[in-house]
Order: structure tokens, then C-alpha cells, then sequence
């Protein structure tokens, strides 16, 4: 492949300097000291570990640590080489030119030597995650690249349909071996590798045990330096009370998630410490749009004046979070300041019900045309703590009040994942998005993400919505695409796909003997290379 | 800073004892306790017209406590508005592409910003920039002009001033501003001249809404009159949160623009108002109130700007030897803290290098931390000693000097150890909620967060922040704008 003339091709260009790495064990030079395991604990357990099937956070913070991008973001929002040592955006900023590092190694398998990685994984990846046929919700994010093209065994180019903001930072997408997957083609969750991923990261997964604990040890070959942490274990547990015990008597060092509850006791003993994260997130009812009942929004809309959510809130939550009005945290820059949340009002509720065409029967059901607003509300059984059953069952309530009968089924996970996201099984559902910085929706609810383990899961669909998530997309003017943003929250939230609830207080917490420790606010464990145990803490 | 509710609430309870739950004087005072100040001051403003002779000085000096509680809250929002909304509008010039899709209003509110912050080479090239390229006759405009006069003048560029300023047109919103302007620049008899003899005669006395801009020149001109009641009726035809101006430049492509500058005449405002009621309080006749309104006079005078009387005070206090140790040695830093900043800082100097490990306590060592930070006065020892000391206390007792720890470091730029001590004050169990945290101390955690580039920890702080206060909104938009140009993410969303 024609390497691009240089003069037309330098606007961006980085240089990483990095010390030359040695074959074999590679050490880092900060003088920390290397060794000790931490475990963490996690509410629920991993479906898939790979970076491309997965679509929980779960996963994705197993996944931060196994594997690269090309490139990456660091602690102060700048874009940084990767596995990419630089990279070089043409002038009309269509072509992306990607110098690979020639010192990375694929974590190893058993008995085998580490093969190299270069610019045919890069490839590699790219195809398997745009394949019709593979299980992801990436895509909707690399629509924009027209062309990937490997030019030598360390460079890559990645033709862009169009020039779009931020399309560095997108390169950021986690680059999986080609001799991972036994499908070379496309990529699902029964394929062994999603079990069983080999990363070019700092840590490799060692195994899974019977008790569903991910053993992580620390790759000594690490292109940046061996990680100081000999290794991370996930814990699963499958009580949130239980994960907090269990930090609070030494057995974990760390929870990605504290219970709300746990929050005075954990501040206020000195071993450990609580650290802010996960702003953009926040919890809803998601409807099915596919049930007939549900495609009018003044319906949807009736659900959401119906249930008093600072009441559920401030009940059974402590308080600990805010009401939001629409699709975006309040968090985000995208969170439109002029919209208020609804009120709790169930007379105005009913007044929707009944201009929507239904009217109370003898039962006390509202029903229209002989259909009952009966409904099935799926919740996922790691979502089963005391704090969403309450949710759940002050909902039902909350609609029964205006007529509406709600069953609530609770599932197994990935039993949930199936109903919801393969085969759209439900009325209602019950979950929580987090997001990153960049507030994008589009794959929530944009029409052309209805369909298979895709995240307009309720296939809700909107003329206006998808035109603005458009030019949302295409525009190249941060102020353009905030001013859409804004319109796009106003109108999600009148539309009313989901019951937007509110966003909650997220802390980590982690024993102090753990040191250096930088969070990522999205992916969690992106700095964890850096942290250490002192010597005299290591056990 | 609940040390001092303590304090105060046990003064005054002292002083006139306890009254019925659904009094207006508890009710108020509650609404303190939960830094709900500006429902406080709205509950205690009502009442002290009310409030019968026994109960008149304990509504006085609660009001103003009230009001000082605000003005330092409104000096804070000053200081992080301006901060944001510089880096804003900034990235709005410097990403103009010299197209339709331009902000032509940037420049004028990128030269209000520097004008208020102090920067006035800087303000002076966008006033100019925007008033070459912009046509004249509308508001903005003027204002340009206005403030450019200002700009001016306090450069010692008196005639381009007056020149500038002569050109002004001849309604009542453009005298107000130039009145104001004359009084920023220092020409106060000038300033409260005209205002008095061709701007207040000509103001609308219904209830009409007022502009911002308008509100702002009137709030400056009431609070240096003293005029207090007319400050606070001015305040209650506008809303906070509302945009100075919003400019469309495509279809989906629009703007909104505030002014920082009306945030520091609502500081202006309430220091003033406070500084009134503590000396209704202080002249009382009540011995045992006095110890405390002279305390708080003194700060009140200090966030009004006037340290030659806070001096004053704050002698007349130690003088007395009256009011709990811990208060009269904060009195014994503030009183060094006027001298500095009446251009002596030999007295600070000495009793910085005076404080020792034996004699440091938490109180004084988070006084002096506080007062150094707020006048960007370094104190390495005083901080070695608080950080000495915070390895020692339990957490409880060791919330108050950290805060003034992480806003000492904050003041000095160094926002990872202000973050630190910041958020290890905070009450995560009720994170971003006012009635548990400080207001001030939330403010500086988000200003921490949004240097560190943290910037939804900050947004989150700020939109709790808005219910109460809804003058946030500016910061909370400028931020918003600031995140969406800095963040570099790859679009991710995950069910969790």
C-alpha cells in the first residue's frame, strides 16, 4: 500500500518516549516496589471477558487491564500513544495513519513463546468487530471509518468516511490478537476467547476458578513496564452487604462500588479510603415499544408522573443521588440545564391514561380496547440488592394506583441479557447505563440500533431523535453539537422511552496499603499498572 | 465553619434564650445550619421588621450572619465563574474559523471576564477587538464602551476614558452601567452623582423584570450607597440563572453568554448588608452579643473590601477581652490579615514565622491556612505544621483543617493536593448535598475537580448547588462548554 506524501499528511503527529525495552522481564523505574495481590470485589460476575462481545462494566474493567488500544486517554484528558508509538492525521482529516510499536508481545499461551503484535491484528480487529455477524455494540461507534488498510507489518491506515471530532480518541478501541478467536471471521459469546482472552495489557488472565474469581498475574513483558501488583483478583459476590463486610474485615482490598449504605462506615475508619467516580450514569425503566400498549408516550410519560422518584430516592437510597430529566447525567456537558424532571403527580397520570384511550375497569385495571394495562418488568438478579427491590416493588405500587398492573419477574443475568437484548422479551425492564465523556446516545436510541444485542432494546424509534443523533454525529462544531444535545434531551425526555430515575452517588473504595491509585472515571482499573503495595504490606 | 454555627447559635441563645419551634428567628437560623442562605435570608428578611424590641438584636445579628454566610458563598461563585468562563470563552475566539458559525459576542464577554478578574491589557484587546468589528447602537455595544472606558481609566488612560464615556447614550440602562463603571474605577462621587440625579428618577418602579446587566449596575450602586433595601427589592426582579444573551449563529448552533461581575455585587450586596446588621447588633446594648457582632463585623468589612475598618473592629474586640480564646486568637490573624492588606505585611510575616508545633492548634493553624490562601500569601511552615498535625487527629476533629488545607492549596494552583485534602472533608455519605457539606468547601472541590479535568465530579457538584442557588447556572453552562471541547472520549455506553 502507497504510503501518503508526508507534507500532505502531518497536522498531528506524536512522538512516545519511552526507554527501549529489553526482551524479558521489563521493569518499571519509579522506585516503587513490585509484588503483593489485590483483590477487589464486584457485585456480579463477568459474562464475556473480551473487549468486543462485552457490553457490561464488569467486564470492560477485566478487559481495561488485558488488553491496548491504539491509542489511549490519560488522567488529564489528552489522547496518548498506545500501541500506536505515533500517528499522522492527513490535512482534510480523512486518512489516520497509525506507526505501531514493534516491542509489544501477545500475552502468551501456555507452552508457547509470545507472538508479536502488529499491524495484521490491527486489521484483524477491526474486521471482526464491524462483521455482520459479531455479537457487539461497537459498531454504531466505527461507522465513520470507510477503509482499513494495513500498509507494512507495523503501520495501519484507517480511512474516514468524513472528518468527525474526537476521531482520535476513538482509536482507542482495544486491539485483540488474530490468533485469538477459533472463528476468524466474527466473533460471538460462544466463542472460546471470550472466556479465555489473550490481551498485549499488564496483566494476563491466569484462570477463572470454580467460585467464578478472576485470577489476573501481572504480564512480565509489559511494554511499559512490568505492573507493580503481582496480581489482581475479581470477586464476585452476589450481596452487596456481604462485599462490604468483606472489606471492612480485610478479606478484599478494594470495591468498585460501594453500597450506599456501607458509605459513613467505610469514611469513617481510617484504613480506608473512598474515592468519587462514575458520574455519567443513571438508572431507568426502559419500555418495550413494541407492545402496542406502550407506542403512545403520553402512556410513557404517565408512568413517569405516576412514581414519586425523590420518595424512592431519598427512602431507599439514603438520598445519595439526584433526579434527572432525560437521556444524560447531570453530569455531562450535554445535560440540558432547562429541562425539569416531571413532577410525582398520579391525577395527571391518569388524565394521559385516559386521553391515550384507556379507562379503569371493574378490576380497577385501566385497559383500552379490551387490552389491560398488564405488564412484565424484567430486573436482572444482580440488580436483586434490598435497595432495587424496594424499587421495584414501590413501583408496582406506585402504578397500581393508576390502574397499572405490574409483574415483576427477576432473572438471572445473562437469562436477563437474552430476554431483554436478544430476544426482547418484556414490557418493562429495570437497569442502569454508564457512560463516558462524550454523551453519546446513539446507540440507545437511534432506530438503526434495534435488533440483536443492540441497545435500543426497546426499539424505540423517533423520525426527529434519529435526524438529531445525525447531526449530532456529523457536525465538526463542538458549540453546533452541544446546542444538539440540548434539543436531543429535551426531546427523549418528553418522549419518554424510559422512566429516567436519577443518578447515584458512586465511590470506590480500597484499603490505603494500596498506593498511587489513579481511577479512571469510565474504565475503572486504566492506571492500575502504577499501583503498588508497599513491601511491608504485601501478604 | 460548624464550629462557628456552634459558637454563634450558643451566643445568641444566651443572649435572648429559646424560642417557640415555628418561630421565623429558628426557622431562619435552621435554614443556616443547612447553608440554605438564601431561603435563611429570606425567612429573617421578612422578620425583622416583625421582630419585637426583646428579639430585635438577635434577628439583627442573625440576618446578618445570614448575609455574611452569602456574600462569602457569592465571592467564591465570583472567583470559580470567572475562572470557567474564561477558559470558555477563550476556546470560543480561538476556534473561530471566520465563518457564519463564529460567535461575534465572544470577544465582549472574554473582555467583561478579564475586566472583572483584573486583567486589563487583556480586557483591553477583546473590548477593542468587539467594538471594531461590531456595529454600533445596541446594548452590548454600549456596555463595550463602558467597560472599555473602564479599562481605560484605571490604566491612567483618563482622557481615551472620558471620551468614551461622553459617547454614552442617554437611557436609563446605559447610565446605570456607566454610573456603576465610574464607580469601579473609582470615581465614587461621580458614579452615586449621576445615579442619583439621572438614573434612579427614570427606573420603571413596578414590579417589572430587569435585565441583568441593569441588575448588576443597580445592585453595585445600592450596596455602596447602603442602600440595602433597594438592593434586595432590585434582587427579586430578576432570575439568577437567566443568560445575559444568547446568540444564534446557525440553526443548531446557539450560545448563551452570562456576567460573572453580578455574582461579586451579590457579594457587594450582602457583605454590605451584613456589615449593617452587625453594627445595629453591636450597638444594641446587649454585653452579651457584642463580643460576637464585632467578630463578624470584622469579616464582613474584610469581604466589603474595607480593612481599615475591620482593623478598627477587630481592636475594639480584643480590647474587650470578651468571646471564647479560640475566636481571639482568629481575631489576632485576621487583624495581620488587615495589615497586609493595608500594604503592611511585617505583622503576618512575624506571627507566620512565629507559629510552632507546640502552640499550633487545629483552629488557628485552619485560620491562618484560610486567611493565606485567600491573599495568596505562602505559609510553607504553617502547612507542614497542618499536615503534621492531620496525620495525629482522628477524623472528626481533623475535617476543618483539612478543608482549609485543600483551599489553602487550591488558592496556590496546587490542585492535586487540594483535591486530596478537599474531598477527604467532604461527607460522602451525603456527597454533593449542601446541607451537609459547606457550600464554600463544594465550591472549591469543583473548582479542584475541574482543574484536574474531572469535570463531571464538578458539573454534579454544581447542578445539587443550583437548587438552592440558582446564580450557579452560569458556572454549570461555562463548564458544560469547557467538558465538550476538552473531553476525548470514544463514545461508550454500558448497562451496569
Amino acid at each position: 500500500m502507497k504510503r501518503l506524501p508526508l507534507i500532505s499528511m502531518i497536522i498531528v503527529t506524536f512522538a512516545l518516549c519511552l526507554s527501549p525495552l529489553t526482551a524479558g522481564a521489563v521493569a518499571r523505574n519509579d522506585g516503587n516496589p513490585d509484588g503483593g495481590a489485590l483483590n477487589y470485589g464486584e457485585y456480579g460476575r463477568p459474562v464475556t471477558l473480551d473487549p468486543i462481545t462485552s457490553n457490561d462494566m464488569i467486564s470492560m474493567r477485566i478487559s481495561e487491564v488485558i488488553f491496548n488500544g491504539l491509542v489511549t486517554i490519560d488522567e488529564k484528558q489528552q489522547v496518548v500513544p498506545d500501541l500506536a508509538e505515533r500517528a499522522e492525521v492527513s490535512e482534510n482529516g480523512r486518512v489516520y495513519t497509525f506507526y505501531l510499536r514493534r516491542d509489544v508481545t501477545w500475552h502468551p499461551k501456555e507452552g508457547e513463546e509470545p507472538k508479536p503484535f502488529t499491524a495484521d491484528d490491527v486489521i484483524f480487529t477491526y474486521n471482526i468487530m464491524m462483521h455482520p455477524k459479531t455479537i457487539t455494540a461497537l459498531k454504531v461507534r466505527y461507522e465513520f471509518i470507510d477503509q482499513a488498510t494495513r500498509v507494512d507489518d507495523y503501520t495501519v491506515q484507517f480511512t474516514l468516511k468524513r472528518p468527525i471530532l474526537n476521531a482520535l480518541a476513538k482509536f482507542s478501541f482495544k486491539i485483540i490478537p488474530q490468533h485469538g478467536p477459533a472463528n476468524p471471521e466474527f466473533l460471538t459469546r460462544e466463542d472460546p476467547f471470550v472466556q479465555q482472552p489473550i490481551g498485549t495489557g499488564p496483566y494476563i488472565l491466569r484462570n477463572i476458578t470454580a467460585d467464578r474469581e478472576v485470577i489476573l498475574v501481572a504480564n512480565e513483558n509489559y511494554y511499559k513496564g512490568r505492573p507493580h501488583i503481582d496480581k489482581l483478583v475479581a470477586r464476585p459476590f452476589a450481596d452487596q452487604n456481604i462485599m462490604g463486610q468483606a472489606l471492612l474485615f480485610n478479606a478484599i482490598d478494594m470495591i468498585v462500588l460501594v453500597n450506599h449504605r456501607d458509605i459513613p462506615q467505610i469514611q469513617g475508619d481510617k484504613r480506608f479510603n473512598l474515592q468519587p467516580y462514575n458520574a455519567l450514569s443513571y438508572s431507568f425503566f426502559g419500555f418495550n415499544t413494541r407492545n402496542p400498549l406502550l407506542t403512545d408516550k403520553r402512556v410513557r410519560q404517565a408512568f413517569t408522573f405516576a412514581v414519586n422518584r425523590q420518595e424512592m430516592l431519598d427512602s431507599f437510597f439514603q438520598g445519595q443521588g439526584t433526579i434527572i430529566s432525560g437521556p444524560f447525567a447531570p453530569g455531562s456537558w450535554a445535560y440540558n440545564l432547562d429541562v425539569q424532571p416531571l413532577s410525582y403527580d398520579p391525577d395527571k397520570a391518569v388524565q394521559l391514561l385516559q386521553a391515550a384511550g384507556f379507562e379503569r375497569g371493574a378490576d380497577g385495571i385501566m385497559a383500552r380496547n379490551g387490552a389491560k394495562l398488564t405488564l412484565t418488568l424484567k430486573v436482572p438478579i444482580a440488580k436483586e440488592s434490598e435497595a432495587v427491590k424496594r424499587v421495584v416493588l414501590a413501583f408496582k405500587n406506585y402504578l397500581g394506583k393508576i390502574g397499572v398492573q405490574i409483574e415483576g419477574v427477576f432473572l438471572e443475568w445473562m437469562a436477563w441479557k437474552e430476554d431483554i437484548f436478544l430476544k426482547h422479551d418484556f414490557d418493562i425492564m429495570f437497569a442502569s447505563w454508564v457512560f463516558d465523556d462524550s454523551a453519546d446516545i446513539s446507540s440507545l436510541f437511534h432506530s438503526a440500533e434495534i435488533g440483536a444485542w443492540k441497545n435500543n432494546f426497546g426499539a424505540y424509534s423517533n423520525p426527529k431523535v434519529d435526524s438529531l443523533i445525525v447531526e449530532s454525529k456529523l457536525t465538526l462544531d463542538h458549540e453546533k453539537r452541544r446546542t444538539i444535545n440540548r434539543k436531543l434531551h429535551a426531546l427523549v425526555a418528553d418522549e419518554s422511552p424510559y422512566v429516567f430515575l436519577w443518578t447515584l452517588t458512586n465511590y470506590a473504595a480500597y484499603n490505603k496499603k494500596v498506593r498511587r491509585v489513579a481511577i479512571h472515571p469510565y474504565k475503572f482499573f486504566s492506571f492500575s499498572d502504577q499501583w503498588y503495595i508497599p513491601k511491608s504490606e504485601q501478604r | 465553619m460548624k464550629k462557628t454555627i456552634v459558637v454563634v447559635l450558643t451566643l445568641l441563645s444566651l443572649g435572648f434564650g429559646v424560642h417557640a419551634a415555628e418561630d421565623p428567628l429558628q426557622q431562619g437560623m435552621k435554614l443556616y445550619q443547612k447553608h440554605h442562605y438564601t431561603d435563611a435570608a429570606r425567612v429573617l428578611h421578612g422578620y425583622l421588621a416583625q421582630a419585637d424590641a426583646g428579639q430585635k438584636a438577635q434577628a439583627q445579628m442573625s440576618f446578618g450572619m445570614v448575609c455574611l454566610a452569602n456574600a462569602r458563598l457569592y465571592g467564591a461563585l465570583h472567583n470559580a465563574a470567572t475562572a470557567v468562563q474564561v477558559d470558555y470563552y477563550r476556546k470560543l475566539v480561538n476556534t473561530a474559523k471566520g465563518d457564519a458559525g463564529d460567535s461575534r459576542m465572544a470577544p465582549f464577554f472574554l473582555g467583561q471576564v478579564y475586566l472583572e478578574t483584573g486583567k486589563l491589557a487583556e480586557a483591553q484587546h477583546w473590548l477593542e477587538k468587539f467594538i471594531t468589528t461590531h456595529l454600533a447602537g445596541d446594548r452590548l455595544y454600549t456596555e463595550a464602551q463602558i467597560a472599555l472606558g473602564t479599562v481605560y481609566h484605571l490604566q491612567q488612560k483618563t482622557e481615551k476614558a472620558g471620551q468614551l464615556w461622553q459617547a454614552i447614550e442617554d437611557t436609563p440602562n446605559a447610565l446605570a452601567a456607566l454610573a456603576a463603571a465610574y464607580n469601579q474605577a473609582g470615581l465614587t462621587g461621580k458614579g452615586q452623582a449621576l445615579f442619583d440625579g439621572q438614573v434612579r428618577p427614570r427606573l420603571p418602579t413596578s414590579s417589572r423584570r430587569l435585565d441583568i446587566l441593569t441588575v448588576r449596575a443597580l445592585l453595585q450602586m445600592f450596596a455602596q450607597a447602603g442602600r440595602i433595601e433597594q438592593g434586595f427589592e432590585t434582587l427579586a426582579r430578576i432570575d439568577l440563572k437567566a443568560f445575559v444573551h444568547e446568540e444564534t449563529m446557525q440553526t443548531d448552533k446557539s450560545v448563551r453568554f452570562y456576567d460573572p461581575a453580578l455574582l461579586d455585587r451579590l457579594r457587594q450586596l450582602y457583605a454590605r448588608t451584613a456589615v449593617i446588621y452587625f453594627k445595629k447588633a453591636d450597638q444594641s446594648g446587649n454585653d452579651k452579643l457584642r463580643p460576637a457582632a464585632r467578630y463578624f463585623l470584622a469579616d464582613a468589612y474584610l469581604l466589603a473590601e474595607q480593612p481599615a475598618d475591620a482593623r478598627q473592629v477587630l481592636d475594639r474586640f480584643l480590647e474587650a477581652a470578651k468571646g471564647p480564646r479560640t475566636y481571639r486568637q482568629r481575631a489576632t490573624v485576621k487583624q495581620a490579615v488587615c495589615d497586609a492588606r493595608l500594604g503592611a505585611p511585617q505583622a503576618l510575616r512575624k506571627m507566620l514565622s512565629r507559629v510552632n508545633g507546640k502552640k499550633a492548634r487545629p483552629v488557628l493553624l485552619g485560620e491562618i491556612l484560610l486567611e493565606c490562601g485567600q491573599n495568596r500569601i505562602e505559609c510553607p511552615q504553617v502547612v507542614q505544621l497542618a499536615r503534621t498535625l492531620l496525620a495525629q487527629l482522628d477524623d472528626r476533629s481533623a475535617v476543618g483543617l483539612t478543608v482549609a488545607l485543600g483551599s489553602y492549596y487550591l488558592h496556590h494552583q496546587q490542585y492535586e493536593p487540594a483535591l486530596t485534602h478537599l474531598e477527604a472533608g467532604r461527607d460522602k455519605s451525603r456527597k454533593n448535598r449542601i446541607d451537609a457539606n459547606p457550600p464554600v468547601m463544594l465550591i472549591h472541590l469543583a473548582q479542584a475537580y475541574y482543574r484536574s479535568k474531572q469535570f463531571s465530579e464538578a458539573l454534579e457538584i454544581y447542578f445539587e448547588m443550583s437548587k438552592q442557588f440558582p446564580a450557579v447556572r452560569q458556572i454549570q453552562v461555562a463548564l458544560q462548554g469547557v467538558y465538550a471541547m476538552e473531553q476525548r472520549s470514544a463514545g461508550d455506553a454500558k448497562i451496569f
